[in-house]
């Protein structure tokens, strides 16, 4: 669980367009990767951004990106959406 | 690797190992929906290279596999692969499944103008909560075992009208475990924020854009085992959705 540090941080990449959700902020974003999510911190407000999405503003401090999940009745296993 | 390898390789999908390259191939080409999505899935190893360049090349000219021709496999974890491949929309949109709640909801959520100002935007959201039998999937050849019905919500993307079937569990879908007596209560809303699951404690809002979840922390938040949102939370802690 290495720190690492970015101003621009892919999210995650949507369809097969090539389609990013990206979040910017002006001062480096403090990140670390865990099993369940990446957790991060602003240190000033970051910007969400999407190309089919609105974009969001996220305000300074500690969050957590995670997946929407399904259920996958045939193994009975819980995996991450794609949307 | 040569291709003449591949050719004479045993495949695994969806966890079943024995499948030979040609039905691998209509296999992924039903389970991805580009061969872009084929590349991120599947090709996780430099020694699968070549396996992807076949794949490149021939991608257009391979036949997916029908929902019919899952209904004539005899093997039932075949089947079960063959289902997982077709997905979970277009067997939910070719097997006429049950509506078993439908709720419309206001909401009330957070968007930014050009100068990333805050307004309140209200829209319309609505969910739908499904079911097949079991017996229209599965056809056990003994009576030791009632074949499990499979729940999905349909939703659609506020933003891009696009419309998404997700799999949720029974218990989620019904409200009751199996060995309850206690009578069913479906309900769609409960079923998609199932679909949010988190690993902290005490958020203080959430934010959706696509299948991106943002939970924002507070000063008492804390790690916990994985968890998946109940109705009440869903209602309650989501701020902005796109």
């Amino acid at each position: 669980m290495n720190k690492q540090m970015s101003k621009r941080l892919v999210l995650g990449e949507g369809e097969a367009i090539g389609h990013k959700h990206v979040l910017e902020c002006n001062r480096d974003i403090e990140f670390t990767r865990h099993t369940d999510c990446l957790r991060l911190q602003l240190r000033n407000l970051g910007i969400l951004t999407h190309d089919e999405h609105a974009h969001m503003v996220l305000p300074v401090g500690f969050h957590r990106r995670y997946h929407q999940v399904e259920f996958n009745p045939m193994d009975n296993t819980v995996n991450r959406v794609f949307d | 690797m040569k291709l003449i390898d591949l050719k004479d390789m045993e495949y695994s999908i969806s966890g079943l190992k024995g499948f030979t390259f040609s039905e691998a191939l209509r296999f992924w080409r039903t389970k991805f929906e580009t061969v872009k999505h084929f590349h991120r899935d599947v090709i996780t190893h430099p020694n699968l290279k070549e396996l992807g360049s076949f794949m490149e090349g021939n991608w257009e000219n391979i036949i997916p596999i029908t929902v019919q021709e899952a209904f004539q496999e005899q093997n039932m974890e075949r089947r079960r692969v063959m289902f997982d491949c077709i997905g979970v929309a277009r067997l939910f949109q070719k097997l006429e499944p049950e509506l078993l709640d439908r709720q419309t909801i206001g909401k009330k959520r957070t968007r930014w103008n050009e100068h990333n100002e805050p307004y309140e935007h209200d829209f319309q959201d609505s969910y739908e909560l499904y079911r097949i039998s079991g017996q229209k999937l599965f056809v056990f050849e003994t009576f030791q075992r009632k074949p499990d019905a499979v729940y999905a919500v349909r939703c659609w993307c506020t933003t891009t009208g696009r419309e998404y079937w997700i799999y949720v569990p029974e218990e989620i879908a019904t409200g009751k475990t199996r060995w309850s007596s206690a009578e069913e209560k479906p309900d769609a809303i409960r079923a998609i924020a199932w679909t949010i699951r988190l690993d902290l404690s005490h958020p203080k809002r959430i934010y959706r854009q696509g299948d991106i979840i943002i939970a924002e922390e507070t000063e008492d938040s804390k790690t916990v085992a994985p968890y998946h949102l109940t109705k009440e939370q869903y209602l309650e802690l989501m701020f902005s959705e796109s």
